[in-house]
């Protein structure tokens, strides 16, 4: 009944009272029924909270009591009505911004995809803009159950799919199906030869006769493990199959890289002057808004980018500023040790394009020379990597894993 | 005289005492608010002490940051950290 939201509702007054028959104003107050909350004494007057209809009741009871009283403020939702009621275009404004909420929840704004793997998200999302799914569509105009059909009939990986709107946000669930078995193809029989030069690290195999093993020297083309084996009866050879050899092969390898870095590199140098320049796009076409730079050479750079946006919709209007910077392009000398830092970063950043995703480095030989305006790094690289390659030229093609007795 | 007529009263029906006399009923939560029902004013009022006038003489209420939350005609609540309360009759 006394709850601050209660009084909040019904409206308040907060009241100072002071002077020697404050207590008596209080003690009146309560007499003549008025209710009165956190009264509070700062030594010096009283703060009293009293009810807005008590108003005019309680100027008079300070009268009668001889207690100076002064109205601090008057709080409360009445006041506040009252407030707008006075101030037409603060209702207006009110007004608007909850007709636009209104109209603007009428719209998708953000499109959610959940539960795919394998089918990239921007693949059903373009699909459901290509049926009406998208950020700035109405939500009205969204038929659920025929967007998920079409969705299932569209994308063979799509079991199942539904499409609900929860707020502003379309979201569509999808489950996929089981993915496709990866058929290894055994058919054929082949023996498993070196690919490069190296020593054998380590070898597993998987089906297929050993023909090296850990610590043995290979040359490019050697035959590592063989499609063939032997059926023995003890120790008599009874007979041949030819299977589809299988191996997991590790072996050291040397590799001799040269590379050249010109001494003399072009290096952008900036003059210190610069402008900005403004692009305006407005329904997909470009305003260009500045001057020419009449700089010959320089930078781009976008400064600021001011886009209007609600969720993932994107208004067909935006501000983008560049900031336009002139440099001249001059030759300078580099060091050599600037060039084999060149040469050695180029090597890290290349390292698994040159010897491939499961290899690393295990040991290093540099040497580096200037020959005229070039500095040669050569590296003497070992790694350790994964070798071999099927050969299939010792078997007849479709040879099948049979028997040749 | 007529105090103990009320009383006598009051225990033969077995009715409440404050039903039938000007009794203040005192309820305490804890150490932080205080409800006292059938009070007769606020005789002092300080964040350290609030004194009321009851029938049963004066109720010193004593403590820390003490406010009186809510009051009307026919009780009064007091918040705050009460140390003790005592009648002066």
């Amino acid at each position: 009944m006394f709850s601050p939201v209660w009084n909040y509702l019904k409206g308040y007054v907060i009241i100072k009272a002071s002077g020697l028959s404050a207590g008596k104003f209080i003690n009146m107050t309560s007499y003549y029924g008025i209710n009165l909350w956190d009264i509070k004494n700062d030594g010096k007057a009283y703060y009293i909270k009293a009810d807005i209809k008590d108003a005019d009741e309680l100027k008079e009871i300070s009268r009668k009591s001889g207690c100076r009283t002064e109205v601090i403020k008057y709080k409360g939702l009445p006041v506040l009505i009252r407030k707008i009621k006075k101030r037409k275009a603060y209702a207006l404004g009110a007004f608007i911004f909850a007709a636009l909420l209104y109209f603007l929840s009428g719209f998708v704004w953000t499109v959610k995809v959940e539960g795919n793997y394998r089918v990239p998200a921007e693949d059903i999302k373009q699909f459901c803009r290509q049926n009406g799914i998208y950020p700035g569509a109405l939500k009205k105009n969204i038929e659920q159950a025929d967007a998920a059909e079409l969705i299932i009939a569209n994308f063979k990986d799509i079991s199942w799919a539904s499409v609900s709107v929860r707020g502003t946000e379309a979201v569509i669930s999808v489950a996929e199906t089981i993915p496709e078995v990866k058929i290894i193809d055994n058919s054929y029989a082949c023996d498993i030869i070196s690919d490069m030069d190296g020593i054998i690290e380590n070898i597993t195999v998987i089906s297929g006769t050993p023909l090296v093993r850990a610590g043995d020297v290979v040359k490019k083309g050697d035959v590592l493990v063989s499609g063939r084996l032997e059926i023995k009866d003890g120790e008599e050879v009874k007979g041949e199959k030819y299977v589809k050899a299988e191996a997991y092969i590790r072996a050291q390898t040397v590799h001799k890289l040269i590379l050249k870095v010109n001494l003399n590199q072009k290096i952008k140098q900036y003059t210190g002057r610069s402008t900005k320049k403004a692009e305006i796009w407005l329904l997909g076409k470009k305003i260009e808004i500045g001057f020419d730079t009449g700089y010959n050479n320089y930078d781009k750079e976008l400064f600021s980018d001011f886009s209007l946006k609600i969720g993932d919709y994107k208004a067909p209007f935006s501000i983008k500023v560049y900031s336009i910077n002139e440099y001249e392009t001059v030759t300078k000398r580099i060091t050599e040790n600037q060039a084999e830092k060149k040469a050695r970063d180029y090597l890290e950043a290349e390292e698994e394009e040159l010897f491939g995703i499961e290899s690393y480095v295990t040991d290093e030989k540099i040497s580096g020379s200037v020959q005229k305006d070039s500095y040669v790094y050569t590296a003497f690289i070992t790694v350790s990597q994964k070798i071999g390659v099927e050969d299939r030229a010792g078997y007849n093609n479709g040879t099948l894993r049979g028997e040749n007795n | 005289m007529v105090r103990n007529i009320r009383k006598t009263f009051a225990d033969a029906f077995e009715l409440p005492a404050e039903a039938v006399s000007a009794m203040p009923v005192v309820t305490l939560t804890g150490q932080v608010e205080m409800i006292i029902e059938n009070y007769g004013g606020v005789v002092e009022y300080s964040s350290e002490k609030i004194t009321l006038a009851t029938a049963c003489g004066v109720l010193n209420i004593e403590g820390r940051e003490l406010d009186i939350k809510y009051m009307n005609s026919q009780c009064v609540t007091v918040t705050g950290v009460i140390c003790s309360f005592m009648f002066v009759e």
